[in-house]
C-alpha cells in the first residue's frame, strides 16, 4: 500500500472515531429510526471516503460530513416516502428515557423534534446538538448566513411552541403511549 | 428549554456498538478496492501503452513499408552495415555451410568474408556478410533470401552517406542490397556479386581481374 493510502486510511480512522457518534446521533433524530440511521452514517463514511479530496479544510471535516449527511438522509427520505421516518418503537429503543434522570424532558422533546418540518429539525441540530456557528451552518446547508440566523430563530419557536403544547407527555400519534407502555411493562 | 439543556437531551441517544467497528471495516474493504482498482489501472495503463507503442510501431513500420518511405529499409540497412563496420568475424552456426548451401563462392582466393552474421532489417530477417579483399575498399552484402518488404528509390541504385549501394537479384527468391566504397565501381561490384552467386563463374581470368579491380 502507498504511504499516502496508508496515511489517508489512518487519518479517516480517527475522523471515524471522532464524529461517527453525532452523524448517527444526528441522523437518528433526522430519521427517527436506528435502522435508517445506522445506513446513513455508512452510506456518508463511504461517500466520504470516495470524495475524501474534496475536503479542503481538515479541521473542518464535522461541517463536511454533515453535508454528505444530510444529502444522505434526504434522498433516503425521497426513496422512503411510503413510510414513516420517525418510528417511536426505533426511536425508544436506542433513547431508552427510563435510565434518564429528566426522561420525561425527553419525551416531550421527541415529540416536539417530531412535530417539527425536516428543515426546522435539521438547524437545530446543526446548532442546538453540534454546536456549529452560524457560518459553519450555512456552508452546510448552503444558504446565506442570514438566512440561518433566520431559520434558527423560526425552529426554536416552533420547538418552543411543540415543547409548551405537549403538557402531560401526551402524543396524538401515540408517541408517549408507547414509551409509557414500555416503561410500565419493566416496572 | 435553554440551549444546554436541549444539546444534552439531543445527544442523549446511544450508539450502536457494532457502528464503529462496521464503519472500520467498510474502510477497510475501500481501501483494499481502491489499492486492487490502482493496480488493476497501472497493470492496463502499461498493458495499453505497450499495446499503444507496437501498433504505433507496427503502423509505422508498415507506412514506410507501403511505400510512404521507399528509402526506410534502405535506410535500416545502410545503419546496420554502419553499425558493424568494425564488427569482424563469423556469427552464423556455419559459414561455409551457409555459403555452399547458398551456393556461394568467393570471387578469388584473395577475397575472404570478413563478417557473417544474421540480422534483422525492419521485420526482413537477412544476413549481413562483408566481403574484404577488394584493393578498394570492403563491400558489404544484405541478403535477404525473400523479397525486401517495400520499395526502394527508382533504379535500385544510388548513394547513402560515405558508400553507394545497389540492389540486386543474383538469384531466385534472393535479393542483395550491396553498399561498397565509391571507388568500387558499380560494375565490379555487379561482377563480384555475379561471381559470388552465380554459378557461372567468370571464367576468363583476365576479365576476372579486371571486374574484381575496377
Amino acid at each position: 500500500m502507498s504511504k499516502s493510502l496508508a496515511q489517508e486510511q489512518l487519518q479517516f480512522e480517527v475522523w471515524i472515531e471522532g464524529h461517527h457518534s453525532a452523524l448517527y446521533k444526528h441522523a437518528l433524530w433526522m430519521t427517527g429510526r436506528s435502522d435508517v440511521a445506522n445506513d446513513c452514517v455508512q452510506e456518508t463514511y463511504f461517500q466520504a471516503w470516495k470524495d475524501r479530496k474534496a475536503l479542503k479544510d481538515k479541521e473542518k471535516v464535522l461541517p463536511w460530513l454533515l453535508t454528505i449527511l444530510r444529502r444522505t438522509v434526504y434522498r433516503v427520505y425521497s426513496q422512503r416516502t411510503n413510510e414513516s421516518m420517525f418510528v417511536p418503537e426505533q426511536f425508544v429503543d436506542i433513547v431508552d428515557p427510563r435510565e434518564m434522570k429528566d426522561h420525561e424532558s425527553l419525551l416531550d422533546l421527541i415529540s416536539a423534534m417530531r412535530g417539527l418540518s425536516e428543515m426546522h429539525r435539521e438547524v437545530i441540530l446543526l446548532y442546538g446538538l453540534h454546536g456549529l456557528s452560524y457560518t459553519e451552518i450555512s456552508r452546510v446547508l448552503e444558504i446565506p448566513a442570514g438566512t440561518v440566523m433566520s431559520r434558527i430563530s423560526r425552529a426554536r419557536s416552533a420547538l418552543d411552541s411543540a415543547l409548551n403544547s405537549e403538557p402531560g407527555y401526551s402524543d396524538e400519534n401515540g408517541v408517549i403511549s408507547f414509551i409509557a407502555k414500555g416503561r410500565n411493562s419493566n416496572e | 428549554m435553554n440551549d444546554n439543556k436541549l444539546h444534552d437531551l439531543l445527544d442523549e441517544p446511544g450508539v450502536p456498538g457494532l457502528l464503529q467497528k462496521r464503519l472500520l471495516e467498510n474502510l477497510k474493504e475501500q481501501v483494499s478496492e481502491e489499492k486492487n482498482e490502482s493496480s488493476e489501472k497501472k497493470f492496463k495503463f502499461g498493458l495499453g501503452f505497450s499495446l499503444a507503442a507496437n501498433v504505433l510501431l507496427a503502423v509505422v513500420i508498415s507506412v514506410l513499408y507501403a511505400g510512404g518511405s521507399s528509402t526506410a529499409v534502405l535506410d535500416m540497412a545502410y545503419a546496420h552495415v554502419m553499425h558493424e563496420k568494425d564488427l569482424e568475424g563469423h556469427f552464423v552456426t556455419n559459414i561455409n555451410g551457409w555459403l555452399k548451401s547458398e551456393g556461394v563462392n568467393l570471387p578469388a582466393n584473395t577475397y575472404t568474408v570478413g563478417l557473417a552474421k544474421n540480422c534483422l532489417i525492419g521485420l526482413d530477417a537477412a544476413k549481413h556478410v562483408r566481403v574484404n579483399g577488394h584493393p578498394k575498399g570492403v563491400v558489404n552484402l544484405i541478403v535477404f533470401n525473400q523479397q525486401i518488404s517495400g520499395s526502394l528509390p527508382f533504379g535500385d541504385a544510388g548513394e547513402m552517406g560515405d558508400l553507394n549501394w545497389i540492389k540486386l537479384n543474383p538469384k531466385k527468391d534472393m535479393q542483395v542490397l550491396i553498399f561498397h566504397n565509391p571507388a568500387i565501381a558499380t560494375g565490379s561490384v555487379k561482377q563480384i556479386i555475379k561471381a559470388m552467386f552465380n554459378s557461372q563463374p567468370i571464367q576468363n581470368p583476365v576479365e576476372k581481374q579486371e571486374a574484381i579491380i575496377l
